[in-house]
């Protein structure tokens, strides 16, 4: 067998493989964490390289891409910095993590970690065991993501090879935040003594070693729900000798204890008022209630609002559209890192949804208008903006010549219909939610909306496109990395951390698949209820 | 033209107004059977036409939810026979997979073009399936979809159980779903892949007419 050089740039990566590896496979063994969502199967077109020195130069997918000479590659086409949300609403709590130095050094600072492993990131907090107050924090990309972008791809990932890798991957990047926190701080990673982890119920699984079939398998239950406290070192985790390790419990397959950490930062079953907290991923998970009763689901939402499967679709980061307003009679289009734009992401596709609902563009049931079915002044200004790619309707955000990769960047008809599965699921679940509570949605006091993407997210246009019910539109309130926040409190305080495993239990999780009245319910919440009825 | 009309409320997804034409159409002494054809499984026909074989599922969704609406009215007025003549079909989801939205998409359509319908409902057993083929002779066609790419090996598991038979010959293995491929019908042995309703229609009223020549 033929081999070959690879050299990836910036990072000065040299590697020797097998004629017909895939650049995608090349970047993997170079440890790279290339970012390929679908797993290498050319659908999602996020592996985007650009070949400067070969026989075929140019931008290629690297999925798709077979060594077959000495090539040099520049793996930043797309630029992966993104933004990681941090912050949270915090809750203030005694600091009695459970833990301490013995025999007289009772003196000595100590440090405690907080992790929230999330799909597509992971943030670490370091704190102070005497004061709880964080002294740094370090985030990555969840590395997990070079084998399948959501869960259901990581759970056939292992299923077919074994979790051994995807286990290793999580816990090596584990170690390598507290490295980099501790360096921030000035510590040592010895001085850590405890350490609590929240996420999805696959990430818990995964970062266990514990089979994720049970998740992906009807009825959807997690092998392991309780929160468990272990050994830091038997996790393969590096901090203090001794030091302990506290996973939060999961509620059910996709409910898990990230959904915890959030109603551990809010004290949920002491909230007088009706509140739904939200949570959007690539699930969508919803917690309703108050003192009096919890219900939780989880709703697959898709990963519209994450970028993908949408045609110009990216994530947060640099270059991303990510706000979209009307500006003296102008399209204003808000870009992060005001670079010339390369995609839009999440909170950018509700915004332009939103703003096509408000213009009369896209009907009550999602259909793009035809140019001349506009009215009003303003929105003649705006036919050019229809036009068709490939026999398709599409309408076109920014032309050509104003984009960083030369092609228009357009909202097309199809990432409307992904936008309206993906809506329409989470209003759905809200509707179900509010029926087992006997309420109607109307009834709810305030919606805390959880995450990175709910802090970004334009709440009001959120409920313009009917993700939220409209009438709430002003009882919102984005509540930041409430995860987190669950992690830091457990991690801070023993009793927190007892008191999540018994939230975890009170709460009622509806199964929607199995629920009647779901999908009439869900066809019902596909329409754009306050767009124009043509 | 009412039956245009009701077309259009099929392919625009509202199952009010197809409920509303369907009666109107009524009154004014339409045949009820052309209604059913022309009018309710024309409108799908037409998704299938105007969009191509993009798989769009809101839209698919919302038309066979009037297209239901439109037949729930119709219903009584059916001669009897013209639903379920066709043949007998059974369907459900593949092991593991709770997911049912295009199952139910296919069953209603399935039901218009005139095929008795037995539902055996989501997260079924090559077991479960088996058992209904056996206890039914006058199967035609076994539908099976799955969602979920995870439940995957059990759909090979039920086609291969299928193939198993010995009345194997007298009914043919129809699969879809989001994970499925053409390939992968080939690799499993089932008899179809398809990748819309319509196209399964199609293909359940092609299968029925070779067997019967």
């Amino acid at each position: 067998m033929k081999k070959y050089t690879v050299t990836f740039l910036p990072q000065n990566m040299v590697l020797e493989v097998e004629e017909g590896t895939t650049l995608l496979q090349a970047e993997q063994m170079a440890g790279l964490e290339p970012d390929a969502p679908c797993g290498g199967k050319g659908t999602c077109g996020k592996c985007k390289v650009n070949i400067t020195e070969g026989e075929r130069q140019g931008i290629v997918l690297a999925c798709q891409t077979p060594v077959d000479c000495d090539m040099k590659v520049d793996t930043l086409y797309q630029e992966k910095v993104q933004r990681i949300l941090t912050d949270g609403l915090s809750r203030q709590v005694p600091v009695e993590p459970g833990v301490g130095w013995t025999e007289g050094d009772a003196g000595r600072p100590f440090y405690l970690m907080a992790f929230d492993i999330g799909t597509t990131t992971i943030v670490g907090y370091l704190l102070d065991g005497k004061t709880g107050k964080e002294v740094s924090l370090a985030s990555t990309m969840n590395p997990q993501h070079q084998f399948g972008a959501d869960v259901i791809a990581r759970s056939n990932y292992v299923l077919e090879h074994g979790g051994e890798e995807m286990k290793q991957v999580v816990r090596k990047a584990l170690n390598q935040l507290i490295g980099q926190a501790c360096q921030e701080a000035g510590v040592r990673r010895e001085e850590i003594l405890q350490a609590a982890i929240v996420g999805n119920t696959c990430m818990h699984h995964l970062f266990l070693g514990i089979s994720p079939k049970s998740l992906v398998l009807a009825p959807y239950v997690p092998a392991v729900k309780d929160g468990m406290i272990l050994e830091a070192e038997e996790c393969g985790l590096r901090i203090a000798k001794g030091g302990k390790l506290l996973l939060l419990p999961n509620i059910a397959g996709f409910v898990g204890g990230d959904t915890v950490g959030c109603m551990l930062s809010v004290a949920f079953d002491r909230l007088e008022d009706m509140t739904l907290m939200i949570d959007i991923g690539t699930n969508g998970e919803l917690v309703m209630g108050n003192r009096h009763k919890m219900v939780t689901t989880s709703t697959a939402a898709g990963p519209a609002f994450e970028g993908a499967k949408i045609e110009c679709g990216m994530r947060g980061a640099r270059g991303a559209i990510s706000h979209i307003t009307v500006q003296d009679g102008k399209l204003d289009l808000e870009v992060i890192e005001g670079v010339k734009p390369v995609g839009i992401c999440g909170s950018g596709l509700i915004d332009g949804i939103a703003f096509m609902i408000r213009y009369g563009i896209l009907d009550s049931y999602g259909s793009l208008c035809d140019p001349e079915d506009l009215t009003g002044e303003f929105e003649k200004t705006l036919a050019w903006r229809l036009k068709e790619r490939d026999g398709k309707p599409v309408f076109v955000l920014v032309p050509g010549e104003e984009t960083a990769s030369g092609e228009d960047i357009y909202i097309s008809q199809k990432d409307i219909r992904e936008v309206q599965l993906a809506k329409g699921a989470i209003a759905a679940g809200i509707r179900i939610m509010a029926e087992k509570l006997s309420i109607q949605p109307e009834d709810i006091r305030q919606v805390y909306l959880a995450g990175a993407f709910g802090n970004y997210m334009d709440a009001e246009n959120a409920c313009e496109i009917g993700l939220i019910p409209y009438a709430l539109k002003d009882r919102i309130t984005p509540i930041g990395n409430a995860a987190g926040e669950g992690s830091k409190l457990a991690v801070v305080n023993r009793g927190e951390y007892e008191y999540a495993c018994r939230l975890a239990k009170e709460a009622e999780f509806i199964e929607l698949a199995t629920e009647n009245e779901f999908q009439d319910t869900f066809v019902d919440e596909l329409e754009f209820a306050r767009a124009v009825e043509r | 033209m009412t039956l245009d009309e009701i077309q259009n409320a099929v392919i625009q997804g509202k199952p009010r107004l197809a409920e509303k034409l369907v009666e109107e159409a009524l009154e004014n002494g339409a045949d009820s059977a052309e209604i059913l054809a022309r009018g309710l499984l024309g409108g799908m026909q037409q998704i299938g036409l105007r969009f191509g074989d993009d798989r769009d599922v809101a839209r698919a969704l919302a038309s066979s939810r009037a297209m239901k609406a439109g037949l729930e009215k119709l219903k009584p007025f059916l001669e009897q026979g013209v639903l379920g003549n066709r043949g007998k079909v059974l369907i459900g989801t593949a092991g593991g997979d709770l997911h049912d939205v295009g199952k139910n998409i296919v069953s209603i359509t399935l039901r218009c073009a005139g095929f008795e319908i037995r539902d055996l409902g989501v997260d079924v057993s090559a077991e479960q399936f088996v058992d209904a083929v056996r206890k039914d002779p006058k199967v035609d066609i076994v539908c099976i979809s799955s969602l979920l790419t995870t439940s995957m090996p059990e759909m090979r598991h039920i086609v291969q159980a299928l193939n198993g038979l010995e009345q194997r010959g007298r009914f043919k293995v129809m699969i879809g779903g989001g994970s499925v491929t053409r390939e992968f019908a080939r690799e499993i042995g089932a008899d179809a892949y398809t990748e819309n309703a319509m196209e399964a229609a199609r293909f359940a009223v092609a299968a029925v007419e070779e067997q019967q020549k």
